[in-house]
């Protein structure tokens, strides 16, 4: 990586830092619910080295608590992670430059809450491929320290409560949400999916209201609004 | 450790990969159609609203006549602090504490 890549690495990385150590909150959850539910320390961080993926990592515990199929955490993993499909798209028209063994590096690093730093939060003015992967690796490393340290926690402190820290990843959405809502057509556009996602959630369960409000909603807002007028 | 296990961990962290790569390498690279444009630019916030209003009240809760107090001050602190200081540190920790905070009031009194 050149200098000028580097720095903007690093830039990403740091930018990133406090999102981070929110992420790493919740990371200590999951560690401790890991153990609590008969992972191994070792076998806790493996998850969350492979797999990282907070939502389908957690809903998989009750499953192996189980014994349940493999193929069963890989089809929950699956359905539940499809929005990806979505990051994607809106990660991938960031960087119409970038080449294909540069995206394919990036895209381990996508999760929920770097796609919402770098399009709707304060990375957006400055994401570049490096400063993507920053914000990935930054995500990574502390998605496991914290894992490795819930997993301690949980068998050295036996029956503490950590419920309610994973309420952090709903605090830190509504806020990356909030701050970046500019104008009536994003109010509707997040009055619109809350509205179709408590529906679909409702009537289909799992995790097709993401899908469906991600992209039912755009479509219409695409389609009843013209091009977007700079803010007065 | 259960080497089955960790196999499992492998499969579910390819398909994760799967669907994070598949459209980061397949989205068109030149220009796009405004009505596309508008269409991309408007899915960040919908796929994120449309994420978080079922982890904060679930369709569920609402159908048993639950209402999640905590959780719905912790949001709306979250979002007046997000929206006054366009922080992201300060309405989330403030937001996680009044959830923390009323949820132990409201299991205290109860």
């Amino acid at each position: 990586m050149d200098s000028s890549r580097l720095a903007r690495f690093r830039r990403g990385f740091l930018d990133y830092l406090p999102l981070a150590l929110l992420i790493a909150s919740y990371g200590v959850v999951f560690g401790a619910l890991a153990v609590r539910s008969g992972l191994s320390v070792a076998e806790s961080c493996l998850m969350s080295l492979t797999v990282f993926a907070g939502a389908s990592q957690f809903m998989a515990l009750p499953l192996i608590r189980e014994g349940s199929a493999a193929w069963t955490m890989v089809l929950l993993a699956l359905m539940v992670n499809l929005r990806h499909l979505l990051y994607g798209l809106a990660i991938g028209r960031m960087f119409p430059r970038a080449g294909l063994l540069r995206l394919l590096v990036i895209s381990f690093g996508i999760v929920d809450e770097n796609y919402a730093f770098v399009t709707v939060g304060p990375g957006r003015e400055r994401v570049t491929p490096a400063y993507f992967l920053g914000t990935g690796v930054g995500t990574y490393v502390f998605w496991n320290l914290s894992t490795f340290l819930g997993a301690l926690l949980g068998i050295g402190l036996g029956s503490i409560d950590v419920s309610g820290l994973d309420f952090t990843a709903s605090a830190v959405f509504v806020s990356l949400v909030g701050s970046s809502l500019r104008g009536r057509r994003d109010w509707l556009v997040a009055a619109g999916a809350a509205a179709l996602a408590w529906v679909v959630k409702a009537a289909a369960g799992g995790s097709w209201h993401m899908l469906a409000a991600g992209i039912l909603v755009p479509l219409a807002s695409a389609s009843l609004a013209g091009p977007r007028r700079p803010q007065r | 450790m259960r080497w089955g296990l960790l196999g499992t961990f492998f499969a579910m962290g390819l398909v994760n990969y799967l669907t994070r790569a598949l459209f980061t390498v397949l989205v068109p690279r030149g220009g796009i159609p405004p009505f596309w444009e508008r269409f991309l630019g408007a899915i960040p916030v919908a796929a994120l609203t449309a994420m978080v209003v079922p982890l904060l009240w679930s369709p569920q809760a609402a159908q048993a006549g639950l209402i999640p107090w905590p959780a719905l001050l912790g949001a709306a602190t979250a979002l007046v602090l997000a929206r006054r200081t366009h922080g992201l540190l300060i309405p989330s920790a403030a937001g996680t504490l009044s959830f923390l905070l009323l949820s132990r009031l409201l299991s205290v009194s109860s």
